[in-house]
């Protein structure tokens, strides 16, 4: 389990990593983090020609409250953004995921950026990402664009990021807590074991307005289709309604309608779709507890 | 027992005591010397070629590419290795199915190996390995142990028609007049799916042959009885030509280290072509070619019963899945044969083994050498009769235990367990649960919606081990002994070295032969050196298999240590001019009876023995040396035609009780707790006891709940990584209360018995029973391990009508 | 093919070595500097074998190239002890010392990495409970010990930092 040959390459600005990206296209692969590339590249599954480390270039490492965006650079490693006081003030969700993502030694190498390009399905980050309307900034030599988490994943494991270009920032709204309300969040998932990648995982941020009525909630689900999905139908029924264990119970019978799970060699769909109902109904109470405890905090 | 108490019932001053194992200090400086970390001039490395189909003919491999790769010197097929060595040992009579370390005209699992290339550095023999083309024309496999069996079955081994390598029914005792004669049976059908140890260390091997001195040197990372033999036997040289040296730290074994057919492809190249070989598999290797799997079985168990809970009659036929190569694997299903019983009374037994051969990796020695599956297959029966007659698990099995009175008791096999005191074990386990407040409270929580489960399982160990099933299995096979053997001696300065002659895989050889020789020599325990010797320079031993090294180097050990007492005696007999009968030893002293002035120390009769030799008793050998081959107690017998063997010595016993919760949610299976009660007689080092027991419990947790070699429908292993392949973390293995009991083996030098593999042979028995008991309110059973997630979900609400989207 | 200089401070020494861009760390330190205390398990970054510390925080050494590590502090087991300059002895660690005396380890394949993880989960958590040393050892795969006398070790390390005189292991040759 030694990979194959390959040039190394550690530019050190932003700028030569584009040109090198522009050059190689497919023969050149990005090294951040490497948690998700080395593994392949010591199985010979991936075969570079050129391996672009990004870990000296210093305008990535970013993680900045700007324009009411939480930006992140490429550069930031799921340790730093779980300890950073940023994280838990503006988004205690992605905090609170975090600490699933593999274990310390990973979780002290690999970024937040490399788990979303990176693209498995039942990954934390991209499904957290997701239904906190977080998009990325994707940068080639002669193109910058923005591309929102909800148009970024194709399939499994593919997304729309192209040979010539990286990802240099995640960049999430921050919403204010609704005046005289709270807000709760609560991030659950089943591995077979811990720091397994998750078979399923959930993620659900719950604003709870003054009167006690839901103002604002997001939901999603990761691992029951080749990209996290985020549950709209379930938000869309949920909105402006008092929060109560059955509303929730009913509002996870709507993803019967819709959940696609895919079959795998070793899990059964139906196994996938049990805990993806339980899950729903389970990650409201936890956000809605949560929003309790913080508005009982505030008061 | 607390370390006080034992302190106080003991009359040792080393065994039994709490002193840390003496191997620890190298392995916390990290400078344990494992085979990897051993480097040799021109060393080469070899990289091979797998087969990526289960079931394919090889129509021509082309190494010529491979060949031209800068720092190659070699690319190694399975038609040069068949030209210069004879086929790997089958232990069953199997005319036709011949097995070299390289695939030979058609490869039989995905994974096997083709061909090796060696090269000055890994990445270059990786690099090269890819460059070489193998043509295949994929043939039709057979993955399913029973269809195997059908006799319009592919043939895996054309040259052997059939699928069947083995297959032999015992019947011991009147078992159908049993089976008329009870109230009622029971019957049913359990599986064992395929999973093994899997040490972190992968199996690594050095060879080097030196021409002018006529010897295969050998480093490697082995654990396996009969190594060297098979070495010289395939390479086709004497076996004094092969020097296996044993003072490599090996990184975890639990039986599966057994890489000969590793080692006969290096040395076969050390000495084709003149270079020093290593080859470390990787993990790809390791989890899909290095023919390390466990047992993969179908057991279909009938149990005949009285009302009043009796057992009185076990019939149980056992399928097992070899893979494509059984070698040694089908013997595991002879070893059950001296605990087929497990711990109870049962008058009659018929017990019927099968062995099948499939297009998979092939099976090995695992970590209690086929006990574990057969102890869950007979606990399982245990409880599902106690469940028919409305009976507690814990009366059935105070019902039908082998009481301590019964001691020695032959079970129908033929098999004599030594000593035990089973209620007893069982009581302790109770009351360290607190058992009868724990049935209270699941109660309970039950009534609260819980899914809560408390498991028995009360299993037997054999340990000590003999070569017994080789007979059994293949009366060609006529080896009815298994010794070990320690050298030690007493140097010039009265310092006291030891020497055994095989490898130790953490399992604290150094400080067992050192406990007892500070023991037996009244010494100290940390001035002595125990050092691993080679198998040119030893005396017969066959690896610490069969939680054997207690019993037989223990043994060993102390019939050495005695051996030196004795001549010690005779130079101060002779020096103080007394009888021998009338000197006795006082700490390291000699002294004498009726004279109180008369003593010589230690350290003057040493010196009388290394330098005054002229005050030597007249003929005795200079220096103090001895040594001892012990045959394992009980050992020395073949087999009775009707198939009754006296299988091992010793007979450990525990009790063990975990409480589990199932997740509504997820189906995961949770510990809340997990108590054990065991009995392994006189413990030499409690803290090497204990990690053995926990150590098997982890196994067997594996075991349960997480691992498994699965395939596809293309014989395509899809468990290849430790992605897959999950072994259980600290977090999967739960916080264990342990309690010990001891019953002392008569057969023994200290009382001592095995306790290398009980964890294991017990833990999955008691898990399933578990779980199993949490599904009782759902009218529900598993009886397959490792049971998942998604079984425990599908029991609980699937299988219901879809009441799951609550 | 490419070859690099690389300058690492491993052990406190610094190191100037020419490695190829595709040895991994663990190969480097084995291989290279001889520093064979650091084990290879599974080359895939799940074992947790070859955990090393990178700037006192541990990484698998498996899944990140040796070049990566250009510039860095990199602490093995061979660094956990150290000679005592005075007795020329050498001196092992509390860590080191607790695992030894509570048999928190068998082959001791997977010991170095533990060894390692433990030194920084005390450094930060210098008197952690159960269930923290569970979880942050739970990277460190053991397939002898259970774990049981692990967690106990890391205790036992946790209190000789307080009160260093608790453990009398045999003497030092």
């Amino acid at each position: 389990m030694k990979p194959v040959d390959f040039d190394y390459v550690k530019p050190s600005d932003l700028n030569e990593v584009l040109q090198t990206l522009n050059l190689l296209k497919d023969k050149a692969k990005i090294l951040s983090g490497g948690q998700s590339l080395l593994p392949v590249l010591n199985m010979r599954l991936a075969r570079p020609e050129v391996v672009v480390d990004i870990n000296e270039v210093k305008e990535l490492n970013h993680l900045v409250v700007e324009n009411d965006y939480i930006k992140m650079g490429a550069g930031v490693r799921h340790s730093f953004a779980e300890q950073s006081a940023i994280m838990k003030d503006y988004l205690p969700l992605l905090a609170k995921c975090i600490p699933y993502i593999g274990h310390s030694q990973i979780r002290n190498r690999g970024t937040v950026i490399g788990s979303i390009v990176h693209a498995d399905p039942s990954a934390e980050i991209p499904l957290v990402a997701l239904i906190l309307d977080g998009h990325l900034e994707l940068v080639s030599e002669e193109d910058k664009r923005t591309v929102p988490l909800s148009e970024f994943f194709y399939g499994y494991m593919m997304t729309d990021l192209q040979p010539e270009e990286m990802v240099t920032s995640l960049n999430i709204p921050v919403r204010s807590i609704p005046v005289g309300g709270s807000r709760g969040t609560s991030f659950i998932e089943m591995a077979r074991r811990e720091g397994d990648f998750a078979l399923v995982a959930a993620a659900a941020q719950l604003e709870i307005d003054k009167e006690g009525f839901i103002y604002d909630v997001r939901i999603g689900l990761g691992g029951v289709g080749p990209a996290p999905i985020r549950l709209e139908e379930v938000e869309n029924f949920l909105q402006q309604k008092e929060p109560t264990e059955d509303l929730f119970i009913e509002a996870s019978q709507l993803i019967k309608n819709y959940l696609e799970v895919d079959e795998d060699p070793f899990v059964p769909k139906e196994y996938r779709e049990h805990v993806a109902f339980r899950f729903v109904q389970r990650v409201l109470s936890e956000a809605l507890a949560d929003a309790k405890t913080s508005y009982e905090r505030m008061s | 027992m607390t370390k006080k108490e034992q302190q106080n019932v003991t009359p040792y001053k080393w065994v039994g005591k709490k002193n840390p194992p003496v191997e620890n200090h190298r392995f916390v400086l990290g400078s344990g010397t494992y085979v990897d970390d051993i480097k040799m001039d021109n060393m080469h490395h070899a990289a091979l070629v797998p087969s990526p189909y289960a079931h394919a003919a090889i129509k021509s491999i082309d190494t010529s590419e491979a060949l031209n790769v800068p720092g190659v010197i070699a690319v190694v097929t399975g038609e040069d290795i068949v030209q210069s060595t004879n086929p790997l040992k089958q232990y069953l009579e199997i005319p036709g199915v011949d097995w070299y370390p390289l695939a030979a005209g058609s490869v039989k699992y995905a994974g096997e190996w083709v061909a090796a290339v060696v090269a000055e550095d890994r990445f270059i023999a990786e690099d090269a390995a890819e460059l070489v083309k193998v043509e295949y024309e994929p043939l039709p496999n057979v993955l399913d142990p029973e269809k195997a069996m059908s006799d319009n079955a592919v043939p895996v081994h054309d040259k052997h028609p059939s699928n069947i390598m083995w297959q032999r029914k015992f019947t011991w005792g009147e078992v159908e007049s049993d089976f008329n004669d009870s109230d009622d049976e029971i019957e049913f059908r359990c599986r064992w799916n395929r999973n093994s140890t899997v040490p972190l260390e992968t199996f690594g091997v050095i060879t080097k042959w030196d021409e002018g001195r006529k010897i295969l040197d050998v480093w490697a990372s082995i654990q396996m009885p009969q190594y060297p033999e098979q070495i010289a036997e395939a390479l086709k040289i004497p076996l004094n030509c092969v020097r296996v040296h044993y003072d490599v730290d090996v990184g975890g074994s639990y039986g599966v280290k057994r890489g000969i057919k590793h080692t006969v492809l290096v040395g076969y190249i050390s000495k084709r072509y003149g270079v020093p070989v290593k080859l470390i598999e990787d993990r790809l290797e390791n989890m899909r070619g290095s023919d390390m799997h466990g047992p993969d079985r179908i057991f279909d168990v009938k149990a005949a019963f009285d009302k009043n809970g009796k057992i009185n009659s076990l019939k149980m036929r056992t399928i097992d899945d070899e893979g494509a190569y059984p070698g040694r694997s089908p013997l595991q299903m002879g070893k059950p044969i001296g605990a087929i019983v497990g711990a109870y009374k049962i008058k009659s037994v018929e017990y019927e083994g099968v062995a099948v051969t499939t297009n998979k990796t092939g099976q090995v020695a695992v970590r209690g050498f086929g006990q574990s599956p057969t102890n869950f297959a007979i606990e399982m029966a245990v409880d599902k009769v106690a469940k028919k007659l409305g009976l507690s698990p814990i009366e059935i099995r105070k019902q039908n235990f082998i009481q301590p009175q019964d001691f020695p008791y032959q079970i129908p096999s033929g098999t004599t367990y030594d000593s035990g005191d089973y209620p007893a074990v069982l009581n302790k386990a109770l009351k360290l649960a607190n058992y009868e407040k724990l049935l209270k409270w699941q109660e309970e929580e039950r009534k609260k919606g819980r899914m809560i489960g408390i498991g028995v399982a009360t299993c037997i160990e054999p340990g000590g081990g003999n070569a017994l099933f080789e007979p059994l299995l293949n009366p060609k096979n006529d080896k009815t002994t298994f010794p070990e053997s320690c050298q030690v001696k007493v140097d010039q300065k009265g310092k006291v070295t030891a020497s055994i002659a095989f490898s130790s895989a953490g399992q604290g050889h150094q400080t067992l032969v050192a406990t007892i020789l500070a023991e037996e020599l009244n010494i100290d325990r940390d001035d002595i050196r125990v050092v691993y010797s080679d198998s040119l320079s030893s005396l017969p031993s066959q690896s610490p298999v069969a939680s054997r090294m207690a019993i037989v180097l223990g043994g060993a050990t102390s019939g050495a240590a005695r051996r030196i007492k004795d001549k010690m005696i005779k130079i101060a007999a002779h020096n103080l001019n007394e009888p021998p009968e009338q000197l006795y030893w006082d700490g390291s002293t000699v002294k004498c009876n009726n004279n109180s002035h008369k003593e010589l120390t230690w350290d003057e009769i040493v010196k009388i023995a290394h330098i005054t030799y002229h005050k030597m008793p007249e003929g005795m050998d200079p220096g103090i040396q001895s040594q001892f081959v012990l045959e394992v107690p009980t050992g020395g017998t073949l087999p009775t035609p009707d198939g009754k063997v006296q299988m091992y010595p010793c007979y450990s016993f525990s009790a063990h009780i975990p409480v589990v919760e199932l997740n509504p949610d997820t189906g995961k299976v949770e510990f809340l707790n997990y108590y054990i009660a065991d009995d392994c007689g006189t413990v030499i080092n409690p803290d090497i006891v204990k990690g053995m027991v926990v150590g098997g419990v982890a196994h067997g947790i594996g075991a349960a709940l997480y691992e498994q070699f699965s395939y596809d429908n293309n014989g395509q292993m899809i468990a290849q990584t430790f992605m897959d392949y999950l072994l259980p973390s600290t977090m999967e293995v739960p916080h264990i209360d342990i309690v010990k009991h001891c019953t002392p083996s008569p057969l023994t030098s200290m009382g001592q018995k095995g306790v290398g593999e009980g964890g294991y042979m017990s833990a999955p028995a008691a898990i399933v029973n578990a779980v199993n008991d949490a599904l009782v309110p759902f009218d529900s059973e598993i009886s397959h391990v490792p049971i998942t997630p998604y079984d425990v979900i599908q029991k609980i609400f699937i299988n219901k009508g879809g009441t799951h989207i609550v | 093919m490419s070859n690099h200089k690389v300058q690492i401070e491993v052990n406190g020494k610094n190191i100037e070595a020419e490695v190829s861009g595709r040895t991994h760390l663990a190969d480097f330190l084995r291989n290279n500097l001889n520093l064979t205390g650091t084990h290879i398990g599974c080359e895939h970054g799940v074992c947790g074998c070859c955990t090393v510390l990178m700037d006192e925080e541990p990484i698998r050494s498996c899944i990140i190239l040796a070049v990566q590590a250009d510039g860095h502090k990199i602490k093995t087991v061979e660094g956990m002890s150290e000679i005592n300059q005075e007795t020329g002895k050498r001196e092992l660690s509390n860590i080191q010392k607790a695992f030894w005396e509570g048999h928190g380890l068998q082959c001791g394949f997977c010991t170095p990495g533990m060894l390692l993880t433990t030194e920084a989960l005390l450094a930060e958590n210098p008197d952690p409970t159960d269930q923290e040393i569970r979880e942050a050892l739970s990277g460190n795969i053991c397939r002898c010990t259970g774990y049981l006398q692990i967690v106990e070790a890391v205790k036992l390390a946790a209190k000789m930092n307080k009160n260093s005189t608790l453990v009398y292991l045999p003497e030092e040759v």
